[in-house]
């Protein structure tokens, strides 16, 4: 019952989903405020591989230091005339200059090898971390409700997994490149700096702490716009899916141009917000680069007085301008990088917005004995989503196991998010919702393991969905073990025989992305057969044979009221229907109007209700 | 769900390259360079201030030169510092890394607003050209799958388009300068350097062909994951209900360990190439200490010339760097490139005549002529076979047959949303593909089964079939057609936001919305497909008296299961196996004793107008 007060707090306010906006019970995460530290801190699930790459990297780039300062001793060497030397019969001896050469040489070798792999760990460490989110968000995307994908739509999702993460992985990439390059790289060169001269290297790195200030205090607002970016951005790709999705209407109603106009304006929204966003970057970028640059002026300057004042050699002098050159040019991918870096914590905020969002449906842990279950609604309201209209009023339904229900009521009266209570795919706001028996007793159905309540109450909506797979894969999503047989045999049932002959392939035929090469009729005989293999004890048809003709209705759900649940028993049907061949199907009808229950009986008893009558087009005369 | 074997890899692109009918063309800088044609200035801009970048940096070098030949002078007594020399020197340095900055951010904003140009007009052009592409490509491809190519795709160009040529000029800038000061100072050290260009050109080479095989591995393994996530976001009720969440999981992440691997493989083939540009690096320096030690020797150079060589080396090879970063990106952005351009290149494949014939007005007389059809001929059997049918102007014809015999596929040819394999459809007399499919679209009014409504409120999605109307409008049509009992009930009425693809409403609200807006275009011809499938028959009855005015003075053809729906048509069709078996007046055809009669007589058992107990019993009635 917890799960419940939560999931009810939750849906009244399903819309609260800004940043750090945690629903009350959960844990915050620490870093819930640095999104993109708290994707980095996904590094601890590969400790070692973590650890193996930072160690690379930090050896690659202190040896590129040494590598510096090994130039800077041979060119000592040289300017001391040691290097080359021409010896008493006229000809030059390059011992000494071979001897730096092929030192440098070396070093630089066994540098690139180790660079090599430390690349490749890079590359493996950023995409585990990648997958482990995509992963995430999958998993997030499965989970949530109903309601949230309803609200949400699919160009955010997509989004999401798109934008959000590229920008993310441009992050890790960085991270691994620029970052810890430029951390490593910095430090080395300091390092190098100090060790020459300390009053060489304090201006310098005065200037460079200034930059990174200036810069941090700059990702603030890089944040803020690239926040905007995406918000347009998730606007295009919301046009895009539904221009996809709807294309028949679109072409039926000639809507191609308006729909155009439409995603042109989005994708005007959107590039003036990048414009935005980039002349902002343009012009305050180069700041701190600039400061950083300065370094390298005091160096040669004060360098120029330290040769003078003999602290310096002048081989030294020009390693330590390398040294500063190296530095700025780093400082200077560093803007590149900072930028990426502020987009991928605002990608980074939206995707952990995403998975901090609190599945509203979680399921209990209780479980209810195998055997003929009913199911029950006592005193169930259930709010519109966002609104403070009541979908379903003060509901009461008791139906014992084995039982045929129909229930019909007026387009909109709240048939199918009765429908949808069952199964917990939503959750009411009042009252409760249980499935059982007096036998085997009554249980919540909030109180109940989710998978385990889901395959014992079966939904099939109106809105018909089959996997981009095989025909055989559609139908075993149902009922992972079943043989062939069981799947021809559910195909019978469903009506669909005649069509499994008809597909080139029969049960290996792909059916495609949203099986549309099939007739709605078709498709829909395929979801009936999904449901019956899955022999649930609650069946609950939304609509669901809304597309077949008469005869293969008919026979469809006499199938049906024959068939058996796993338990041996018959199962339970919730009939919801607008045709009066499918009451009278059903032991007992059930009518609702304005969300409420207002009448209950057998067709004899309802025969009188005018409301019933006009529900179902009975004629006067006919009665 | 098998897990996809490395072999298929390509697959989906070759099966793609079929529909687009067109080979690969992977030249693709002739298709690419007219997109940059809107920012000519842009470009030129930024070429300019690259090389003017270039220049600076070749300036800072001859500072440091400087300072060591003539402001620092070796004498007995130690180093003397020429310090006024040294202010100077110090003060251009500083106005090098200023102007640097200052032209580099100014550069990376003509860039990158180029960029932001060209990728959104391509976008747009290819939403243009997504909207143009006849539905049989729509039924055949993943939605994820387009949808990834005006997403990532697009963006990936961005490299390719705009950050290449720049940089790219930079490095070859950069090249030349440090060759060309190298050589001015002592062809010697040039040569020193040269030593290790053909090193370069080789490994530039190789790491080019390599990558951009592996890149669009990559692509194509990333779009997969992406259209199974879309997938999963569309089918996530199904998902929950059938629980699948754990299955559909594996699947995800077999598809990105796929990825990944591709990714990984493809690094590890292309990796070296920045170990070996640093490599390079640091072996052309080690070559100008030994040349030069060897030089300053025989006196040919000075060793502010021999410092000074050093960063021309670091200038010369220093953005190989860069250039690494630049040919990952080439190459992916290459490999996106061709994805985009197979989508351009998908020809619609129902095209408008070349001469279309104008149709000002049409009366609805509508013909098929032994038409024949199947939605992949040689494949699949035959859906429609020789089917004729003859509708009168003004005629109100119904289809009935069982589900999967043709009754869609008429109004889909109806419509040209597919094209007639055999025989015509003509309309006045005229073949539908003499004219222009807008023209056409314009004059039939279609209701179809599934009714998709788009973000926006209801009086959006009305407006949609008459962007003229003002709301009054759009609301007395829906009063018209009785919906307002029911819209206007809405949360929020007409002006109720109906969610993504009108998720928000039920099934039969939305069945309503689309029928209204039908009304509203008042077409010549108006077919309604199951249209009213999901509302009670109460709203339905509603509807139909409605229906009965609209229909009037225009011709309609009804599909639609319930047969009371189409009692009153003028004349029904009944068809079976892709051909017309019956067709005559409702009277006619239940005196007729033949298939329409059987499935009268079964419906209205069913519907109840006859209640008996043998309605549980098996009868004899065919299943089809």
């Amino acid at each position: 019952m917890i799960d419940a007060t939560l999931a009810t707090a939750h849906h009244a306010e399903p819309s609260d989903t800004s940043l750090g906006a945690v629903p009350p019970g959960r844990k915050r995460s620490p870093l819930a405020d640095y999104p993109l530290l708290r994707s980095l801190a996904l590094y601890r699930t590969i400790p070692v591989l973590f650890t193996v790459t930072l160690a690379l990297f930090t050896v690659v780039h202190l040896s590129l230091a040494l590598q510096q300062w090994l130039i800077g001793r041979g060119l000592d060497a040289v300017n001391s005339g040691k290097a080359a030397t021409r010896l008493a019969d006229g000809t030059i001896d390059l011992t000494v200059a071979w001897h730096w050469a092929t030192l440098v040489i070396g070093l630089a070798a066994g540098r690139g090898v180790l660079q090599y792999i430390s690349g490749m760990c890079s590359i493996r460490a950023s995409q585990a971390l990648l997958s482990t989110l995509r992963e995430k968000i999958l998993v997030q995307v499965q989970t949530l409700h109903l309601g949230y994908h309803w609200e949400h739509g699919m160009g955010e999702m997509i989004t999401r997994t798109t934008r959000d993460a590229d920008k993310l992985r441009d992050a890790l990439v960085a991270f691994w490149r620029q970052a810890v390059e430029t951390a490593l790289v910095v430090a080395a060169a300091m390092g190098l700096l100090f060790w020459y001269d300390w009053a060489l290297a304090a201006v310098p790195f005065l200037l460079t702490l200034l930059g990174f200030w200036i810069f941090v205090r700059q990702t603030d607002t890089l944040v803020v716009l690239d926040r905007n970016v995406s918000d347009a951005y998730d606007q295009v790709n919301q046009d895009l899916s539904e221009g996809i999705g709807g294309v028949r209407v679109i072409k039926s109603f000639r809507l191609e141009q308006g729909r155009i106009a439409k995603f042109r304006g989005h994708v005007g929204f959107f590039l003036d917000q990048s414009r935005h966003a980039l002349a902002w970057c343009s012009s305050r970028i180069p700041i701190p680069q600039a400061v950083v640059a300065l370094g390298h002026v005091w160096i040669m300057a004060y360098g120029a007085h330290l040769v003078v004042a003999g602290v310096l050699g002048i081989g030294e002098l020009v390693s330590a301008l390398l040294i500063a050159t190296t530095l700025v040019f780093r400082v200077e991918t560093v803007g590149r990088v900072m930028r990426i870096f502020a987009d991928a914590r605002a990608s980074a905020a939206r995707i952990w917005d995403l998975l901090d969002e609190e599945p509203a449906i979680v399921g209990g842990r209780e479980t209810l004995p195998e055997g003929p279950t009913g199911f029950r609604l006592d005193a169930v309201r259930l709010l519109a989503p966002g609104g403070d209209t009541a979908v379903l009023e003060n509901c009461d339904l008791r139906v014992e196991p084995g039982r045929i229900v129909a229930l019909v009521g007026a387009t909109g009266s709240g048939k199918s998010s009765l429908a949808s209570l069952l199964p917990r795919l939503a959750d009411v706001s009042d009252g409760a919702v249980s499935i059982g028996s007096d036998a085997l007793g009554w249980r919540d159905v909030r109180s109940l393991d989710l998978g385990a309540l889901r395959r014992r109450v079966h939904a099939v909506p109106q809105d018909i969905f089959l996997f981009s797979d095989t025909l055989a894969a559609n139908l075993r999503a149902a009922a992972p073990d079943a043989d062939d047989a069981a799947l021809v045999e559910a195909l019978r049932l469903a009506g669909a025989e005649e069509l499994l002959s008809r597909l080139p392939e029969g049960l290996d035929t792909k059916i495609g992305d949203r099986g549309v090469t099939l007739s709605g009729g078709q498709r829909q005989r395929l979801c009936l057969a999904r449901a019956l293999i899955a022999a649930p004890d609650i069946l609950v048809l939304d609509d669901a044979t809304s597309a077949l003709d008469a005869v293969t209705e008919r026979t469809v759900l006499r199938n049906i009221r024959s068939l058996q649940a796993r338990h041996g028993g018959r199962m339970t049907v919730l009939l919801i229907t607008s045709k009066l061949s499918s009451v009278l199907l059903a032991d007992r009808t059930v009518v609702l109007a304005g969300g409420r229950i207002v009448a209950s009986g057998t067709h004899e008893d309802l025969l009188l209700d005018p409301l019933y009558r006009d529900l179902l087009g009975i004629d006067r005369a006919a009665a | 769900m098998p897990p996809p074997d490395n072999k298929s890899v390509l697959s989906d692109i070759e099966i793609e390259e079929m529909l687009a009918r067109h080979a690969l063309d992977r030249s693709m800088f002739r298709r690419l360079l007219p997109l940059l044609g809107p920012v000519r200035g842009q470009i030129a801009a930024v070429f300019a201030l690259e090389t003017i970048l270039v220049a600076v940096v070749f300036v800072r070098p001859w500072f440091v030169g400087q300072l060591l030949d003539h402001g620092l002078v070796k004498g007995a007594a130690g180093w003397t510092l020429d310090e006024r020399l040294l202010v100077w020197l110090s003060l251009g340095l500083a106005v090098t890394w200023l102007a640097r900055f200052l032209f580099a951010g100014l550069s990376g904003y003509l860039a990158g607003a180029a960029a932001l140009r060209v990728l959104n007009e391509l976008r747009i052009r290819l939403f243009e050209h997504i909207q143009a592409l006849s539905v049989g490509y729509f039924d055949r491809t993943k939605a994820g799958r387009i949808l990834s190519r005006a997403d990532r795709d697009v963006d990936a160009l961005e490299a390719l388009l705009v950050q290449g040529p720049p940089d790219t000029l930079s490095a070859m800038l950069r090249f030349g300068g440090a060759a060309l000061m190298l050589w001015i100072m002592s062809p010697l050290l040039l040569l020193a350097l040269a030593s290790v260009v053909p090193f370069l050109v080789v490994g530039t080479w190789l790491f080019k062909r390599v990558s951009q095989k592996s890149w669009a591995i990559v692509a194509e393994n990333r779009s997969r994951f992406t259209s199974h996530l879309v997938e999963t976001v569309s089918g996530v009720r199904m998902i929950q209900q059938l629980v699948r969440q754990e299955p559909n999981r594996a699947r995800y992440r077999e598809l990105l360990k796929d990825f990944d691997g591709a990714l990984v493989r493809g690094n590890m083939r292309s990796g070296w190439f920045a170990p070996l540009s640093g490599l390079l690096n640091a072996a052309g320096m080690a070559m100008i200490l030994l040349v030069g030690s060897y030089g300053l020797l025989q006196g040919e150079i000075t060793l502010g010339e021999l410092a000074q060589s050093l960063f021309y080396v670091m200038l010369f090879l220093g953005p190989l760097q860069d250039l690494n970063d630049l040919f990952e990106r080439y190459a992916s952005g290459s490999a996106s490139a061709q994805r985009v351009f197979l989508l351009l290149d998908t020809r619609p494949e129902v095209l408008d005549a070349e001469n279309p014939v104008a149709v000002e007005a049409m009366r609805g007389e509508v013909e098929f002529r032994s038409v024949g059809f199947s939605y992949s001929p040689g494949v699949l059997p035959q859906v429609l076979r020789d089917l004729s049918l003859h509708i009168h102007a003004g005629e109100v014809v119904a289809v009935v047959g069982a589900t999967g015999h043709g009754k869609s596929t008429l109004v889909q040819l109806l419509t040209r949303f597919y094209e007639a394999q055999t025989g015509t459809v003509t309309i006045d007399g005229i073949d539908v593909k003499h004219m222009r499919q807008s023209e056409l679209r314009r004059h039939v009014g279609v209701v179809l089964q599934d009714n998709v409504l788009f973000s926006g409120t209801v009086l959006d999605n009305l407006r949609q079939a008459r962007p003229d109307a003002d709301d009054e409008e759009l609301v007395d049509a829906a009063r018209a057609l009785d919906a307002h009992e029911v819209l206007g009930r809405l949360g929020h009425g007409y002006h109720t936001q109906v969610g993504p693809l009108g998720a928000n409403l039920s099934h039969g609200q939305r069945q309503l919305v689309c029928l209204v807006r039908a009304y509203l275009t008042d077409p010549a011809v108006l077919v309604l497909d199951e249209a009213t499938s999901a509302v009670d028959v109460h709203t339905e009855r509603m509807i139909q008296r409605a229906l009965r005015r609209l229909c009037e003075g225009r011709t309609a053809i009804v599909i639609a299961h319930r047969l009371a729906t189409i009692r009153d048509a003028d004349r029904i069709a009944v068809i079976r196996d892709g051909q017309v078996v019956e067709l005559g007046s409702h009277a006619e055809l239940t005196s007729l004793g033949g298939a329409y009669a059987r499935l009268y007589d079964a419906y209205e058992r069913q519907s109840g107008v006859i209640i008996e107990p043998a309605l549980l019993s098996t009868d004899a009635m065919p299943v089809p």
